[in-house]
């Protein structure tokens, strides 16, 4: 489950393995959270095998939230559309300092409302620029970010060109390579790169469709899944999700092959409000994107 | 997950209410029998049954529900393997399926699930009939869904007929009883050192 959410899903999973070291639903500031979305939620009474064909959309958020450091914000936000019944999934990137409206707050950066109004806020303001009803959103530290990437032993990058930064600490030559966690989130935090930010969270959709192929790679089987949600309970923080509505989802995510997983960077485009450095939304160019999303979390004409 | 190797399944073989076929004073099977002949085989769970809890880790899956489980995949076993293959018919899995599963099970997928149109044997030897239990409880934290694995290798009439049938089985509580819902089965039959092998899912 690591797919802008769907990936990460599968990630946090992974990860559970190695890192079962929290207590059990009971750190309230746990490095991974998920989270259902009251109005979206798609809950089932009881477990019905096969009756989760519905298209859902997961909201994944990589947060800056540190020990000591407050105004916690997203530099990760990542819109997953599943779509189980074509077994095929779409990642759109949003930049972290894309301007839009934010519900009661005005207008302003879009990774400033989870500081403004945590998960709710920052599930509403992506649901209304992106058009799709958000069912659940997965939200990850630093920390835990690079526990997930060191708990399914770590990814193949395709560094696309030469990453010196030292602000993100990422040092990669172009090409292939094995990144163990905090070299993973140095790759997806650098954007002093050419396109930056537009750049920037399109490695950070590439990195957890990887994370996942290699996740696939060690085993799909229902004992498997239901053995890594055991694992994902030592160290995900669950919110509003029945473990078999949870064992669901997972099952769903990882049925999807990563060659039907499309990476797709929002329209946008580079420029300032004031002095500020930001990221428009480009249109028309995006509301077609949203629109062709929208409809069955695949992009068919883009 | 790989089946832990804490028990060696031993074939229960038993004609006509008879000791097992290593033992001496086993009955012979008389070429052309005709009427059924009455086997028992028992599948054997492998490890203890887990139930994984969100609220409380993992913990042995209650004995109830296990004994109904376990009922369950015995009944398939018999059913689909032992009785046709023992008897010339099948059983009925009605009783062992949801009835959307049974549907799909007992048409398009029969030829996985089912050991029939070979030839009748009168002696069967399983060298494995394992089963493995694993649960993920409910909001109620009670088990809420159990996932059978299971691997059949059964040899008739001395490597006439050889079966293996491995795969997965999801059962989930219904008004008591626990029920197949879902299964993603293979099926490797050989006859006269011919394989046919055959699929089925039904997610």
């Amino acid at each position: 489950m690591t797919r802008a959410l769907v990936a990460l899903l599968a990630v946090a999973v992974g990860a559970a393995g190695i890192y079962a070291i929290g207590a059990r639903q009971a750190h309230d500031h746990a490095p991974i959270t998920l989270e259902a979305v009251p109005a979206n939620h798609l809950a089932f009474a009881s477990y019905q095998p096969g009756t989760w064909k519905r298209t859902v959309f997961i909201l994944a958020l990589g947060s800056d939230e540190r020990a000591g450091l407050g105004g916690a914000r997203t530099d990760a936000i990542h819109v997953i559309g599943l779509n189980p019944a074509l077994g095929r999934a779409t990642f759109i990137d949003i930049p972290r300092d894309t301007w839009v409206d934010i519900p009661g707050h005005g207008q302003g950066r879009i990774n400033e409302a989870y500081g403004d109004g945590g998960v709710a806020l920052t599930a509403q303001t992506v649901s209304q620029l992106v058009g799709v009803p958000i069912s659940y959103v997965l939200v990850t530290t630093f920390a835990g970010f690079t526990k997930m990437v060191d708990g399914i032993g770590g990814v193949n990058v395709d560094v696309p060109y030469l990453m010196s930064d030292p602000n993100s600490g990422a040092a990669f030559n172009p090409g292939l390579q094995h990144m163990n966690g905090a070299q993973a989130l140095s790759f997806s935090r650098d954007r002093h790169i050419p396109d930056g930010d537009l750049a920037r969270t399109g490695h950070q959709g590439q990195l957890i469709i990887h994370a996942l192929t290699d996740l696939r790679a060690k085993g799909t089987t229902l004992t498997d899944i239901v053995r890594d949600l055991d694992v994902l309970y030592r160290n995900v923080r669950t919110i509003g999700i029945s473990p078999t509505d949870l064992f669901r989802l997972a099952q769903t995510a990882l049925a999807i092959r990563p060659e039907n997983i499309r990476n797709y960077t929002m329209p946008a485009a580079l420029g300032f409000k004031g002095a500020a450095s930001v990221v428009f939304v480009r249109q028309p160019d995006a509301s077609s994107v949203f629109a062709d999303f929208a409809d069955d979390a695949v992009l068919q004409t883009h | 997950m790989r089946f832990r190797p804490l028990v060696l399944v031993a074939v229960v073989l038993c004609l006509a209410g008879a000791a097992c076929s290593s033992s001496p004073k086993k009955p012979q099977a008389r070429p052309g029998v005709t009427g059924t002949v009455a086997v028992q085989m028992h599948v054997r769970e492998v490890a203890a049954g887990e139930l994984i809890s969100p609220a409380r880790g993992i913990r042995p899956l209650d004995d109830p529900t296990k004994a109904r489980v376990l009922a369950a995949v015995q009944k398939l076993f018999d059913a689909t393997l032992v009785d046709p293959l023992t008897a010339g018919q099948a059983g009925s899995i009605d009783s062992v399926f949801t009835n959307d599963a049974v549907r799909q099970a007992a048409t398009v997928d029969r030829a996985a699930m089912y050991d029939e149109a070979l030839p009748r044997i009168t002696r069967l030897k399983a060298d494995k009939a394992e089963v493995q239990l694993t649960g993920l409880a409910g909001g109620n934290d009670q088990a809420a869904l159990v996932i059978a694995k299971f691997g059949w290798d059964v040899t008739g009439d001395g490597g006439k007929v050889h079966i293996v049938r491995s795969g997965e089985l999801s059962l989930i509580p219904v008004l008591g009883t626990w029920l197949i819902a879902a299964y993603d089965v293979a099926n490797a039959t050989t006859v006269d050192g011919t394989t046919t092998t055959t699929t089925a899912v039904k997610k």
